[in-house]
């Protein structure tokens, strides 16, 4: 179950015709699909799409309601698989991912959907991971797009125009036998708005039909001699369709401006910003009505050579505003006017930036140039009204170094946090060691105060990011061990295949260590095949120990409390030190924090009410115990374990403490042992509601030690 | 009350949270009080790398419907979703570093009310650092009041935890008494009572927090850092209990006025630790130094500091005793917010090693046995290892206060041996830099902060003591000296590791 419940969000699912849907960005495509009649709904976690999974997870009797299958799938490449359904069959079928990670586990999948065509309309939803906030490497999208000659729609940022973008998506992919990619950024998933909602629809044909009616045809298999056929039916069907489709029904936008000379091209999705930076420059309005003529390419994918020949013409320059590298469409448009014989003067990435984030303040800065070199008027109102900065530079740096960085750690209570404590407490004890990290959680392991893991290759891939490090034809006396490290997440993903069986294939010698939380817990907690509780329309609880053992792996170690830091450094020791052959697989495993304490949470609050005896229980710190080293900080980064300076004059340090977000889970306690620091933790029960002979044994006990206390304390010397 | 705004301009808001603060329930409270009230809202976020402990910006658009009507029917506008740079009417902070970032990132500008709370989340660089590496917030609070038009600051979070509520509930208020919004107090309080959760709870925590900022507002108060650290007290001119009185009496007479309130904490701290004889004997081993201090009193300060502590290290018996005392149950109490008749137990998590056994011997068996290797193996093996004990339980409880009370034997020990050996060794140290170069010989008496600790721990930072000891006594005449003590002390601070001052210490002597 996904780390937050969407019960309430599915109820805005049902909402229908004349009514005002308001929400994120995100559960508003949700909302669009089910509004488009589609058939079927696949995909992988991850931010920032992983809300449009959750709410399906969660919407179960209303889709089946309205006839829609959807699973979480087992990976991309699964989910861009599934839509291979619409293929033969007119059924409507959407997936999604995070992008671009996503889309290149996706590829191969893609690469053959997008030759074989589709009947029904297939869509790609990507939310695109570029930029401020972003967690992957900065690449786009459209790349893919133009290599598989699929179509790719990036809307104006608002609800409605989201919304719209999902309808055109189906129909254009419809009309033109081609798979449609959708791509949202990161803030317009997450961006809260509204939309006029309209009926829910069943979809038009069932994949219950589909199944008792097959149907093949071998032309739109990949296999020679059709894949040479597919491609030329690309070029020359598909493609033309596709125009023509696009301009008939607008889907790209022209807003005129009083000013016929000049213009700017803007990709959708930056629309909101480029009008942002113009009425900075009082060259719009907050309704959009722009000075300078703008074409707004809703379809960034294929360029329209028609629409871009009609609005350059007459103009004597041109802003294209594209973000990302490299300018695939300043090429396009450049070739596109060159074979026009069109000479308006295209500026792109001349002006602005060739990488990063196109902000608004980034926007603001190029648009005096190009007003500028465009010989145009309101130059001058533009240069003023361009922002200067307004901090010198001297409170800029003052500011650099006073405002501390916030990496992102483990939450309270992660179990992962002592799996690299005791990590980390053996690699001081064995040397340092290489690390190969991979996607999750546990990739905080890098940051402070851990500072682990070398490299990450992909999601799943950190034993295989391992491989090369094969101790087999190595004679060195004392030769280290590579050490790798994959998440329950990634372990389902692929590296139960390319990570485990490939190890145990090569008689690889490393220690594979596998995270197991419970769950996808990076992207908010969803299922996997391992994870521990019922859950009604999915099949869990499946070992992943049995998975290991499986596939050929001797040597496997389970610990089910990752908390016994000792334990941990003593498997992790043994492996790296055992003198057996082949992969040395460690699960450590302990259900993610914020799932339990979820559960556990309400459970304690239903004792309390009902008045039952119930143990709460926390950490502290005797602050005058503390010496105020702060090794336990290095040793976790824990939120709820903090500093404070002592009561103590004379101590300069400030001290250990915890704060009361603390839920007990241990590893405060277990690293002070294990690293022999202080004796100054302490684990606090307090018991509610206890019973009468307990409160009896209680008040007898606090007789005998009050008295004790009391005597001590008359012969201690006070001010 | 409200900014003063064309009525097709939107008000531009960012929140500033850090994860845990409740800035989602925030923006959504400040949504729904523009919704409800006239104005069209949008809002995004972006998260820090996943949703876990970074810092988070949400932003806000709010723009007044009346602007957007066109022929009976409402446009949608053309919102940002994302600051332009310093153009943003309100800056919300839940953490005053969260307010420098603002700044740092251009949101905050000439335009902007800036409203944060002072109260400290510490980021992993300030607790991980050996040292005190806590930053202030004071240059944050001066740069606000520079750039800002408006900065309303308070220990907002405190005020929430007052009223048993969270920050979220707490900067709402701040934000209604802030007047940047052109909504009543009312309409903001009706947002909190439709969401139908804790309304009360949150309700006077946002009460608190509008009152607070008002009268902030008509008189704006100090800067106060959330985590200060303690001054040394005042000595009291004197005190019913006799052996107190005593010693007021004998500091007057027998030390300068500027030190008279140090040395007394050094007092107070060893009676405390072991008893009246052991303060007399720090007012002893100080007094000679003292006497010959010829410069403002800088190292009789800083000795009378060092050497309370260094006279109270941290034994099992200390421990011991601080375990068992009426103020360590009052301390559990109150850190885990328990009532005084609660059932509470404590477990304690204890790791006495080698090191620790030895010391506890008396003085020639202890050396002996630190000595021999096989009983250090013996140990390893039969020993060493986890001491979880139930502390409030009458047995343990027996167990420590009997061991807390060992304070005679402490004396005849191995560990005290030792460590008033290193004292002796410093002081004499200290004696003999005094008539050479004064300014080192405060450095050498600085360097007792380093030592601390146990275990490992303590291994570590005795490393770190002695390295600069030999460092500054072989450096008496060097010019420099002073200018590298100063460094080397600061890296002594800043880096766990023994190594990294053994490295600096290196680099000097190789140029």
């Amino acid at each position: 179950m996904a780390e937050r419940s969407f019960k309430k969000e599915v109820e805005t699912l049902r909402k229908g015709k004349g009514e005002v849907w308001q929400g994120e960005g995100i559960l508003a495509v949700t909302k669009a699909l089910l509004e488009n009649g589609v058939g079927y709904v696949g995909g992988y976690q991850g931010s920032p799409i992983s809300h449009l999974m959750d709410v399906f997870a969660d919407a179960d009797p209303l889709l089946k309601e309205l006839g829609v299958y959807f699973e979480n799938s087992a990976s991309e490449a699964g989910a861009a698989a599934m839509l291979s359904a619409s293929m033969m069959y007119p059924v409507r079928g959407a997936v999604t991912w995070k992008s671009t990670v996503g889309t290149n586990v996706a590829s191969d999948a893609l690469s053959n959907l997008s030759s074989s065509g589709v009947l029904g309309g297939a869509l790609v939803i990507v939310g695109e991971d570029y930029g401020e906030g972003s967690s992957i490497m900065q690449e786009r999208t459209h790349a893919f797009a133009m290599k598989s000659q699929m179509w790719l729609i990036d809307p104006r940022p608002n609800l409605e125009s989201i919304v719209k973008a999902v309808s055109d998506g189906f129909n254009l992919s419809e009309a033109s036998n081609t798979p449609v990619i959708l791509q949202l950024r990161v803030r317009s998933c997450h961006l809260y708005g509204q939309f006029i909602a309209n009926d829910n629809k069943r979809p038009d044909y069932s994949l219950s039909e589909a199944l008792n009616n097959p149907e093949r045809d071998v032309n739109r298999i990949v296999l020679p001699p059709a894949s040479f056929k597919q491609e030329q039916e690309k070029v020359k069907s598909r493609m033309p369709r596709a125009l023509e489709y696009i301009k008939k029904h607008k889907l790209n936008e022209v807003f005129q401006g009083e000013r016929e000379d000049i213009g700017i091209i803007v990709q959708g999705g930056l629309y909101n910003n480029l009008n942002r930076a113009l009425a900075l420059s009082d060259l719009s309005d907050h309704l959009g009505n722009t000075k300078i003529s703008t074409y707004v390419m809703n379809v960034t994918y294929p360029v329209v050579p028609d629409e871009i020949a009609e609005f350059c013409k007459g103009k004597t320059s041109v802003l294209l505003i594209e973000e990302g590298q490299p300018n695939y469409i300043e090429q396009n448009l450049s070739l596109i006017l060159n074979q026009k014989g069109i000479d308006t003067k295209i500026y792109g990435k001349e002006l602005l930036p060739e990488a990063g984030d196109y902000t608004i303040g980034v926007i603001q800065k190029a648009l005096p140039k190009f007003l500028d070199l465009a010989e145009a008027e309101n130059v001058r109102a533009a240069r003023e009204k361009q922002w200067v900065s307004l901090l010198n530079p001297e409170d800029k740096e003052l500011l650099e170094t006073e405002v501390p960085v916030r990496p992102a750690g483990f939450c309270t209570g992660c179990p992962e946090r002592p799996i690299f404590a005791a990590l980390k407490l053996v690699m001081e004890n064995l040397g340092d060691h290489h690390i190969s990290a991979d996607i999750g959680c546990h990739l905080f392991s890098i940051l402070p105060p851990f500072n682990l893991g070398t490299s990450t290759m992909g999601y799943g891939l950190g034993p295989s990011s391992a491989s090369a490090f094969n101790t087999i034809n190595m004679e060195v006396k004392d030769q280290k061990r590579v050490i790798s490290i994959m998440g329950d997440g990634g372990f389902w993903h692929n590296g139960l295949n390319s990570g485990i069986g490939n190890a145990v294939f090569n008689n690889h010698d490393g220690v594979i260590i596998i995270v197991d939380n419970n769950y996808a817990a990076a992207t908010g907690g969803q299922d996997v095949p391992s994870s521990k509780n019922e859950n009604p329309i999915r099949s869990t609880k499946n070992s992943i120990e049995n998975a290991v053992r499986g596939v050929g792996v001797k040597w496997v170690e389970l610990i089910d409390h990752t908390y016994d830091v000792q334990k941990m450094v003593k498997i992790m020791t043994k492996a790296l030190t055992t003198t057996e052959g082949g992969p040395k697989v460690i699960i450590a495993q302990s259900e993610c924090s914020l799932n339990k304490q979820r559960r556990e949470k309400k459970i304690f609050r239903q004792k309390m009410k009902e008045e039952k005896r119930v143990v709460k229980e926390r950490f502290g710190v005797d602050s005058k115990v503390c010496s105020g080293d702060h090794e336990c900080m290095r040793l976790s980064g824990c939120p709820s374990l903090t500093l404070d300076y002592s009561e103590n004059p004379l101590k300069d340090d400030p001290v250990a403490k915890i704060d009361n977000s603390c839920v007990a889970c241990g590893n405060c306690g277990e690293v002070a042992e294990a690293a022999v620091l202080c004796p100054s933790f302490y684990k606090a029960q307090i018991v509610n509601h206890p019973g009468a002979g307990e409160r009896m044994a209680h008040n007898f006990k606090k007789k005998i030690i009050n008295y004790l206390q009391k005597r001590r304390d008359r012969k201690r010397i006070r001010a | 009350m409200s900014v003063a705004k064309k009525k097709n301009e939107p008000i531009k808001i960012a929140l500033l949270a850090v994860g845990g603060d409740g800035g989602g329930v925030l923006s959504g409270w400040i949504r729904m009080t523009a919704e409800d009230n006239g104005y069209w809202a949008q809002s995004t976020s972006i998260a820090g790398v996943a949703q876990r402990t970074g810092a988070t910006v949400y932003y806000m658009e709010l723009m007044n419907k009346e602007g957007l009507e066109k022929d009976g029917k409402i446009q949608t506008p053309v919102l940002a979703q994302m600051p332009a740079p310093f153009d943003i009417d309100i800056v919300m902070a839940t953490e005053i570093m969260e307010a420098g970032r603002a700044m740092y990132r251009d949101f905050v500008s000439d335009k902007t009310t800036l409203i944060f709370s002072t109260n400290r989340n510490l980021a992993i660089k300030e607790k991980e650092t050996p040292g005190d590496g806590i930053l202030d917030g004071r240059s944050i609070v001066e740069l606000a009041e520079k750039h800002a038009k408006k900065s309303l600051f308070g220990n907002l979070k405190l005020i929430a935890e007052q009223h048993k509520s969270v920050i979220s509930a707490s900067m709402f208020g701040a934000l209604a008494a802030s007047g940047a919004l052109p909504f009543t107090k009312q309409q903001f309080l009706d947002t909190i009572a439709k969401t139908g959760i804790a309304v009360q709870a949150s309700s006077n925590a946002f009460n608190g927090a509008y009152d607070y900022i008002k009268d902030f507002i008509a008189k704006p108060k100090p800067y106060e850092p959330a985590l200060k650290k303690a001054e040394i007290p005042a000595m009291p001119s004197s005190s019913k209990n006799k052996t107190v009185a005593g010693f007021i009496n004998y500091i007057k007479s027998e030390f300068p006025k500027p030190i008279h309130d140090v040395v007394f904490s050094g007092v107070l701290h060893l009676a405390d630790w072991h008893n009246a004889t052991w303060a007399q004997e720090y007012l002893d081993k100080l007094k000679p130094f003292v006497a010959k201090d010829q410069g403002e009193y800088t190292l009789s300060f800083n000795l009378a500091k060092y050497l309370a502590t260094a006279m109270a290290y941290d034994d099992l018996i200390f421990v011991a005793d601080q375990k068992t005392r009426t103020e360590r149950f009052a301390e559990v109490y109150d850190q885990i917010e328990a009532k005084p008749d609660d059932i509470v137990h404590t477990l304690d998590f204890l790791h006495p090693s080698f090191p620790e056994f030895y010391g506890f011997l008396p003085k020639k068996m202890g050396l002996k046995v630190s000595k021999n290797k096989k009983m250090e193996a013996w140990f390893a093996k039969r020993m060493d290892k986890d001491r979880r004990i139930k502390s409030t339980s009458l047995f343990w409880y027996l167990n420590l206060y009997f061991l807390g009370g060992m304070k005679r034997w402490r004396m005849k020990t191995f560990r005290h041996y030792e460590e008033m050996d290193n004292v002796d060794g410093w002081l004499g140290r200290i004696d003999r830099m005094l008539s050479q170069n004064y300014a080192l010989a405060v450095d050498l008496a600085k360097t007792y902060r380093l030592k601390k600790g146990y275990g490992d721990t303590y291994a570590r930072g005795h490393g770190k003591f002695w390295l600069m000891n030999e460092f500054i006594m072989s450096n008496a005449d060097n010019g420099k000296a002073q200018k590298f003590a100063a460094h080397l002390m600061e890296v002594a601070l800043q880096n766990p590791k023994v190594e990294a001052l053994r490295k600096s210490i290196e680099e000097i002597e190789a140029n």
